[in-house]
Parts: C-alpha cells; sequence; structure tokens
C-alpha cells in the first residue's frame, strides 16, 4: 500500500474541514458528510491492515528521524480508537442534517461545519500520533474547535457551557503541557517510544514524577471522570445535542485512550505502582460509578440524566484500567466502544425529541410512546446496554469486566455488581416514564422535523450494538490480543 | 430440534396476534396457536428419549451459548405451563367480555394482556428447556421485563408503585446473586453448562457449593424465599387472570423450576447427597429457611381479610414446601416436589378464578362480604372448597394423596426431619384455618341485607372453564404412577 497512506486518516478531515469554511452553506453538510464517510473508510482499512500483522506500522512526518521530528504510529490499540471516534461521528454527521436547522444558526452551517472537521482531526491526530507534544497540540486543536461548536448553539445556555467549557478545558490541557515540559526538560526527548525507553531509570526522579502526576491528571479531566467533570454536566446540556453526543462519545474516549497509552506503555505506572495510582483511580472511579448514578436518578433535566449516566459508564472504564489485568483491558476497550454507541444514539434521540417536544424537562418525555415508537424502542435497547443486559453490547464489556474483577479480589465484583444494580434503577426509571406512563393531560404541540436520516442513522448505530451484542468473538478475540501485547511490555 | 425451538417461535406468533382487529378472529388465533403449543409440549414429552441434540441458537462470549436441550422433568413443566396457559386464555376472554359489561373497574387492558402474556410464558418455557446456565439466565431476567407491563397494567398510582417494586426486587436480587454465580462458575470450573453429573469433582470446597447455593436460593428470587417474598403479596394488584397466571403458575413456578434445574444439572442430585451426608449444615441451613418461611407466610396467611391476599402467602407457603424437599436430597422427596409443583399450580389456578368470579359477579374479595355465597353462585364457591382441600390436602383431592406421601416420605430420624414434620403439621393446621375461614363465610347463610347483590349474570362459561382446570388434577391423578414411575427412571439413568 502506498507509503503515506496513514497520513490521510488526519489529513482528510482537517482538509475538508478547511474547504468547509471557504465552501457555499448549502454544501458544507454534503462536504462533512463525505469527509466522515472517508475517514471512516480510511480508519476501517488501517483497522484491517493492522488485525492481521503483528508490527506497529511507523510514520515519520516530513521525513524527519523519530528523534528529531514527528512520528505517527499504528498499532493495535489506537487503530480501534480510530475506528471507534471515526464510526460514530460518521454517524453523528449523518444524523446531524436533520437536527441543525432547529438547534443552529443557519448562517453559520460553514462554520460549524468547518470547527467540527477539524475537531474530528484533533481526536484521531491525538490517536495516530507517537509525539507527546504532538498530542498536545492535537488535544488543542480538537478543544479549540470544540469550545466553538459548544458556543455554535442557538440558545442561550450554549455560549455560557462553551465559556465553562472554554475554562475547564484550559486548565486540562495547561496541566498536561506543564507535564510534558517537566518531561521534556528530563528526558530530552518528545517520542512517546524514547520516553518509554528512559522511563525505568528516571522514574525515581521527583520533577520526572510531578511531570507525570500533571499529565494523568490533566488527562483525567479531559476524561470527564466525575470530581474532575462534574462541571461537564452543565455543559452537555447546553451544547447542542450532536455536540453533546460527539463529547460524551468521542472526545473522552480520547483521554481514555491516552490514559491507557500512559499508563501502561509510556509510563509504566503499573509495573512501578507509582504513587499507589491505581489504587487513587480505584476510589475515585467507585465514587465517579456511585455518586453519578445517583445524581442521574435524581436529574430533572433529560440531557443532565444522560451526561451523569455517561460519567458514571466513564467510571466503570476507569475501575476496569485501574485493576488492569487481561480480562479488565479487554472489557475495558469494549466497554469504551459500546458506551462510544450507546451515548451517540442516546444524546441525538433526546435532541431529536426535545425539538419535538420543546422541552428538555424530563417530565415531558413521559408516555412518548406512542408518538415516537421505533425511537422509543431504540432508546429502550441502548438503556438496556448501558445496563448491560444479554444480547446487547453492554453484557460483553460488563461481562468482561466481571470477570476482570473477581479475578482481581471478591469486593471488586460486589462493587461492579452493586453498581449494575444502581444503573439498572435509573436507567429503568427512564424507561418506565417513556413506555408506561399514562399521561392524561394532552401533550404539549409537537413541532414536527423531517427526521428520516437521523432515524436511519440511530437505527444502524443501534443494530452496530446488537450485532456485537449477538456476535461477539471477534471483539473479543481483538481486545483479548490488546490487552496482551500491553501487558507484555 | 425444530420441535423446540417452536416453544420460542409459537408465543411470539401468538404475542403479534393482538394487532388483529378483529376480535373473534384474533381470539381464534390465540386458541389456535395454544393448542400448538400444548401438543409441541406433548410431543416433547412422548419423545423426550429421541431428541438427545441440543438446539444451539448461537454462541456468546467465547465458550457460551444459548442452548435448548429437553428431558423429561423439563417437557412436564413445559406442558403444564403451555396447558394452564390455553385455558387461562379461554378465562381470560370471558374475563374481559364480562368487565365490559360491567361497572367494574377496567383492569384488564386487552393489548397489553394478549401482547405481553405470550411473551412472559415464552420466557417460562424458555427456562425449562434452557441447556445452561446463562440462557437459563437470560430468559430468567426476560420473564421479569415481560411480567412488569402485565403488574402495572391498570396504570393506577398503587399500581405503579408496586410495579417498581415488583422489578426492583427481581432484578436486583437476579443481577446481583446470578450474575455473581455465572462468574464465579466462569472462572473457577469454566463451564455453566448443564449435564446430569454436575460439574464439580471430588475435590471442590464445601464453601464454594455454599456460596453458590446461597447465590441461586436468593438469586431465584421468584421462587419467594424468606426475605425476599413481599413482591409476590404485593404484586397482586394485578387483574385476577394476570394473577392467576403468573403469580401461581408462570413466575413462582419458574423461580422454583430454576432452582430444580440448577441443583439437578449443574450440581448434580448424587454429589449433593454426597455432600450432605458428609457435611450436613451445608443443605440444612435452606430447609430451615424453608420451613421458617412456611410458617411465617402461614401465620401471616391467617391474618388477612382479603381472599387474593390469602392466596398470595399461601402461595409463598405452598412453595416452601417444594424448597424444602428439595432441599432434602433424595429421590422420593424430589419427586414429590416435582408432584407437589403441578398439583399446586392446578390447585392454585382454580382458586384464583373462582375468586375472580366471585369478583366479576359481585365485586366482592373481603372475605366478611363472602355470606351467602353458596347460594349465591354454587359453582364457583364449591370450585373455591375443592381446591382449597386439594391444598390443605383434605380428601378428595390430588392434595391429600400427596400430603400422605409427604408424611411417608418423612422417617423422623434426626432432628432436621422433626423440625420439618412439625412445621409441615402447624403449616397445614394454619392452611385449615386460613383455608376454612373463607369457606365457612361463603357456607354460612345471610340476611336479606347481607346477601351478596349480583352485577353480573353470565358467569357460567367462567365457571365452566374452570371446572375443566380443575378435573386436570384428576387427569393428574390418573397419571400419577407413571408419572412417578418417569421421575425415578430419570433419577436412576
Amino acid at each position: 500500500m502506498l507509503a503515506n497512506f496513514i497520513i490521510l486518516q488526519i489529513i482528510t478531515p482537517l482538509a475538508a474541514g478547511l474547504l468547509a469554511f471557504v465552501s457555499p452553506r448549502r454544501f458544507s453538510w454534503i462536504i462533512a458528510a463525505i469527509a466522515g464517510g472517508l475517514t471512516l473508510a480510511i480508519s476501517l482499512l488501517i483497522f484491517q491492515k493492522i488485525l492481521n500483522s503483528q508490527e506497529a506500522i511507523y510514520y515519520h512526518l516530513g521525513g524527519w528521524s523519530a528523534t528529531l521530528g514527528i512520528e505517527y504510529k499504528i498499532d493495535k490499540l489506537n487503530s480501534f480508537f480510530m475506528l471507534l471516534i471515526s464510526l460514530v461521528s460518521a454517524f453523528n454527521i449523518i444524523a446531524m442534517k436533520d437536527l441543525i436547522n432547529h438547534e443552529l444558526n443557519p448562517e453559520k452551517f460553514n462554520l460549524f461545519f468547518g470547527n467540527l472537521l477539524i475537531a474530528l482531526a484533533g481526536l484521531l491526530g491525538i490517536c495516530i500520533s507517537n509525539d507527546i507534544f504532538n498530542i498536545y497540540v492535537m488535544l488543542e486543536i480538537n478543544a479549540i474547535a470544540s469550545y466553538a461548536l459548544v458556543a455554535s448553539g442557538k440558545r442561550e445556555e450554549s455560549t455560557k457551557a462553551a465559556f465553562d467549557y472554554l475554562i475547564f478545558g484550559t486548565i486540562g490541557s495547561t496541566m498536561i503541557l506543564l507535564g510534558i515540559g517537566f518531561i521534556y526538560s528530563l528526558v530530552g526527548s518528545l517520542n512517546l517510544s524514547i520516553i518509554s525507553d528512559t522511563m525505568p531509570s528516571s522514574i525515581d526522579n521527583n520533577a520526572i514524577k510531578a511531570g507525570i502526576f500533571l499529565i494523568i491528571f490533566g488527562i483525567l479531566m479531559k476524561a470527564a471522570l466525575f470530581p474532575f467533570g462534574s462541571w461537564l454536566a452543565k455543559i452537555y446540556q447546553g451544547a447542542p445535542s450532536f455536540i453533546s453526543s460527539m463529547l460524551a462519545s468521542s472526545s473522552n474516549k480520547v483521554a481514555i485512550y491516552l490514559l491507557i497509552r500512559f499508563f501502561f506503555q509510556v509510563f509504566k505506572l503499573k509495573e512501578y505502582n507509582f504513587a499507589y495510582l491505581d489504587i487513587t483511580l480505584l476510589l475515585f472511579s467507585v465514587y465517579a460509578i456511585f455518586s453519578c448514578s445517583i445524581l442521574a436518578y435524581k436529574q430533572t433535566n433529560i440531557k443532565k440524566f444522560l451526561a451523569y449516566s455517561s460519567f458514571s459508564q466513564i467510571g466503570f472504564i476507569v475501575f476496569a484500567l485501574a485493576i488492569a489485568n487481561k480480562a479488565a483491558i479487554s472489557g475495558l476497550l469494549i466497554y469504551c466502544f459500546t458506551h462510544a454507541l450507546e451515548k451517540t444514539m442516546l444524546f441525538l434521540a433526546v435532541g431529536y425529541l426535545a425539538i419535538a417536544l420543546q422541552s428538555e424537562e424530563l417530565d415531558s418525555f413521559a408516555g412518548i410512546r406512542k408518538k415516537y415508537p421505533w425511537l422509543c424502542i431504540l432508546i429502550v435497547i441502548n438503556l438496556l446496554s448501558n445496563i448491560g443486559v444479554p444480547f446487547t453490547a453492554g453484557f460483553v464489556g460488563k461481562w468482561q469486566l466481571l470477570k476482570a474483577s473477581l479475578a482481581t479480589d471478591l469486593w471488586c465484583i460486589l462493587i461492579i455488581l452493586i453498581a449494575s444494580i444502581f444503573s439498572f434503577v435509573y436507567a429503568f426509571k427512564l424507561i418506565d416514564l417513556m413506555i408506561f406512563e399514562k399521561t392524561d393531560q394532552q401533550p404539549a404541540e409537537v413541532k414536527q422535523i423531517n427526521g428520516k436520516l437521523c432515524l436511519i442513522s440511530l437505527t444502524l448505530i443501534t443494530m452496530i450494538n446488537i450485532y456485537i451484542g449477538v456476535n461477539n468473538q471477534w471483539i473479543l478475540d481483538f481486545t483479548n490480543q490488546v490487552s496482551q501485547l500491553l501487558l507484555l511490555k | 430440534m425444530i420441535i423446540l425451538s417452536l416453544n420460542l417461535i409459537l408465543p411470539i406468533i401468538t404475542a403479534f396476534t393482538c394487532f388483529i382487529k378483529n376480535r373473534c378472529l384474533m381470539h381464534m388465533a390465540i386458541i389456535f396457536l395454544n393448542i400448538l403449543l400444548v401438543i409441541t409440549n406433548v410431543m416433547i414429552i412422548t419423545e423426550h428419549q429421541n431428541i438427545n441434540q441440543e438446539w444451539v441458537i448461537l454462541h456468546v462470549l467465547g465458550s457460551y451459548k444459548i442452548s435448548f436441550n429437553s428431558d423429561f422433568i423439563t417437557s412436564i413443566f413445559a406442558l403444564m405451563v403451555s396447558g394452564l396457559y390455553l385455558f387461562t386464555n379461554l378465562y381470560s376472554f370471558y374475563f374481559l367480555k364480562a368487565q365490559e359489561n360491567s361497572e367494574l373497574n377496567k383492569d384488564l387492558n386487552p393489548k397489553f394482556y394478549f401482547f405481553f402474556t405470550p411473551l412472559a410464558i415464552m420466557s417460562a418455557l424458555g427456562v425449562a428447556y434452557s441447556a445452561n446456565l446463562l440462557t437459563l439466565f437470560i430468559f430468567y431476567e426476560l420473564l421479569t421485563l415481560f411480567t412488569y407491563p402485565l403488574v402495572i397494567q391498570s396504570f393506577s398510582d398503587h399500581a405503579r408503585k408496586v410495579g417498581k417494586f415488583y422489578i426492583t426486587t427481581l432484578m436486583c436480587s437476579s443481577m446481583f446473586f446470578l450474575m455473581f454465580a455465572l462468574i464465579y462458575l466462569d472462572q473457577n470450573y469454566g463451564a455453566t453448562e448443564f449435564t446430569k453429573e454436575g460439574i464439580f469433582s471430588e475435590q471442590t470446597s464445601v464453601k464454594d457449593i455454599v456460596i453458590l447455593l446461597i447465590c441461586f436460593v436468593f438469586g431465584f428470587s421468584k421462587s419467594a424465599i424468606f426475605p425476599l417474598h413481599s413482591w409476590l403479596p404485593k404484586a397482586m394488584v394485578a387483574p385476577i387472570p394476570v394473577s392467576a397466571l403468573l403469580h401461581a403458575v408462570a413466575v413462582v413456578k419458574s423461580g422454583i423450576f430454576a432452582l430444580i434445574k440448577v441443583f439437578v444439572y449443574l450440581f448434580g442430585l448424587n454429589y449433593l447427597k454426597n455432600m450432605h451426608q458428609q457435611i450436613p449444615w451445608s443443605l440444612d441451613w435452606l430447609t430451615y429457611l424453608g420451613c421458617f418461611t412456611m410458617l411465617y407466610a402461614g401465620f401471616i396467611a391467617c391474618r388477612q381479610d382479603n381472599l387474593k391476599k390469602i392466596l398470595a402467602y399461601s402461595t409463598i407457603s405452598q412453595l416452601s414446601y417444594m424448597i424444602v424437599f428439595l432441599s432434602l436430597i433424595s429421590n422420593s422427596t424430589f419427586t414429590i416436589s416435582i408432584l407437589q409443583m403441578l398439583s399446586h399450580s392446578i390447585a392454585k389456578i382454580t382458586l384464583f378464578f373462582a375468586v375472580g368470579i366471585i369478583y366479576i359477579a359481585t365485586h366482592k374479595v373481603d372475605i366478611i362480604e363472602m355470606k351467602g355465597m353458596a347460594r349465591a353462585l354454587p359453582l364457583p364457591t364449591g370450585l373455591f372448597i375443592l381446591a382449597a382441600f386439594s391444598i390443605i390436602g383434605l380428601p378428595p383431592s390430588v392434595g391429600w394423596i400427596l400430603k400422605g406421601m409427604i408424611f411417608k416420605s418423612i422417617e423422623c430420624t434426626t432432628l432436621v426431619e422433626e423440625v420439618i414434620i412439625t412445621c409441615l403439621i402447624i403449616s397445614s393446621l394454619m392452611a385449615c384455618y386460613y383455608y376454612l375461614k373463607p369457606i365457612y363465610f361463603m357456607l354460612s347463610p345471610a340476611s336479606a341485607q347481607e346477601r351478596p347483590e349480583i352485577f353480573y349474570n353470565n358467569t357460567k362459561h367462567l365457571s365452566l372453564i374452570t371446572l375443566v382446570i380443575y378435573s386436570l388434577s384428576f387427569v393428574l391423578f390418573i397419571y400419577l404412577d407413571t408419572i412417578i414411575a418417569s421421575i425415578d427412571l430419570f433419577l436412576k439413568k
């Protein structure tokens, strides 16, 4: 295959983004859709290529060697995440078509889609890059584009949310940058492989320790682990629904990816038992799981409900990361994948319904089964997947996670089981409300939306979810390979 | 193989017949499909020796599969469920008609009822025929999910509150305990297949077995064992055909049957027998818990004034008979457990239907208001009395023969057996009390003011169907020896 092929993964959305800025407004969605489709196709090709090869693929940007220049590296781990991000984004872009007219200012379509594609390029860039500073740059590209995206909503909350997000994101980025500075000053290289090689001798250095701590802390903020990410609930609520869907599905998955990469490969924190980080993460994640489940149950705003549900799932993911045995990493990857699918679908569906019902309050969703039967079925399937019911993708992840936690300790599995009950309780609250609530009062004025594309896209996402739930051998095999790779080194 | 798949396909088709507009056509289709279902299960029972093949739907999670298998006891349970389901449907057609023509609360919602009941039945059949623990778990959870709409179908505030309690108790207990058991088995033994020999070896530590036993007993909380029993009386808020079918037949019996399956196919009866001989307490705790539930539920039942509540607590008490006899682990007690399950189902559904007729005709469910009922509604009252006799164990009924077998099977040599005998006697006396109390009121003459007012006259079809159901217990009586012989054969094989 062409030597320069893998760079297309980033160039495509980046170039399409720039094109979207200057193109007429009516073409911008089409450009975005084509770029999304191409990105998905490229990531599928890369995924397929990496699936059968044992070696990682390296690419040196501009021909500069790794010690000086920027190196891109594709292995099983990041190709999986790139596939996840481009898949979710492609569906998101398709589904957006029907919602943008209601949530955005039509005059800014080209700016919006330009930003969207650049944010996508940033996300993919974080995954693909093997250079710590390049990761930071991509992180910032994504973050700045995301601030603009959050602000693009018509509603007043959007601007406020964007401001919150700006401050919040900048704190996280600054920490990462500081950490990078510490590490660069001592290691003398920005390449992840080189940093990783020097780690055994330099891990005892206090400056390195501080650097690692800052980086991990910054990433955790980006990953929306609860105590760090509690601002995000407001932001998810204020942003347009498709942007919340992107934030909840792709952005925090990238942070999780970075966490995995740094945790297992670059700093090898598990090996060195660094500052009891795994115990700390475990405590944070348990706190996140339970407090967010309870908060989700208490919410009256449906987007906040989903936001807290998402944080609680992130808690599960970080829990798996902290346990870190073979099944746990496999479970963690599957969990990331299914969580991205679920949350994309749920935020989009809820956004659709919120436009139609002209309300985001949970009460106005009571008994909507009659008006939107198909959408309700889809939402229920995704909520069930969120709980981890058999035949949905969520079950596979939960199964692996439970196996992993039993292998670790008895109380770990008890925590996860009780946490599953919690997530059942809050998810069932919404199912019960939508399907079985009988409303006496006449429904409020319903806005008609021409939502065929949106529904098709949501249906496809749900079908992928069920497909994984039913036929899951391949994903288990793949994730087991990844976890072997991660734990070997 | 194909014949096993019919058990899942037919109920699903039945569920979608509820979208047929023409009501007569819909009823015909439902009855037709139900009869097919019964025939399927009869064929499985007669040919179960020939069906050795497992029917695998799909492979999941690596080594696991969703698969089904048949055996004598599974098919007899399936036949019971499908047979009683057929009659319940007949009953509910007339029940709906009566409900439309009277001023009763429109509790039974036809769309909900005809859509979700077949799905619930499908889940119960799935529990029956499942060939491994994962399949059983999935269908067990489905049963909870599909019965939830049936419980809340009147949509009153009370019903919704009860529904929430129902699903939370059942789902949480099964998600917690069963999921744990599944993972634990996966981790330590790598298999959850159901085989006659069980999956444990002599080296397995007793601690493991006891942990798993606890998980299964409390995980299958549909069997209404003591701390997790309170959902059952509450769920009586459902309309009568639903309570009858689900809370006397499909749901609670699925719980018991799942426990039976796990005992027979996962632990293996021989293994448990050996373990029980070596370390008695490993199973005795279950016996004591069952005895306690028996007495506790009986005691509460004595204090109830509402007929439906009495029936609910009596169900809990009778279910613990089965658990107690299951926990004794011998061939004769195992047989009794199965027979008790069959006879109790028939008697309990008759009781519910009789109460339903009384409710439809007179709008009364409290026992104080039952005065003069024997004169006003002779047939339902008679059926109520007969079925109650069967449950108490008085002649002429199958229950009487069973009671004899029960007392014969216990030798009274150990402390446990003495405790059981004592509990059985006390609980039988309590059953006498709480059933004879309403019967006494029904038979006692009423003055002119007290005489129940009849709102709905046309109950003869309903009574007839109930009578037919009750007469099924005589079929059981005729085949009693065959069934016992078959179970013995099954256990020896």
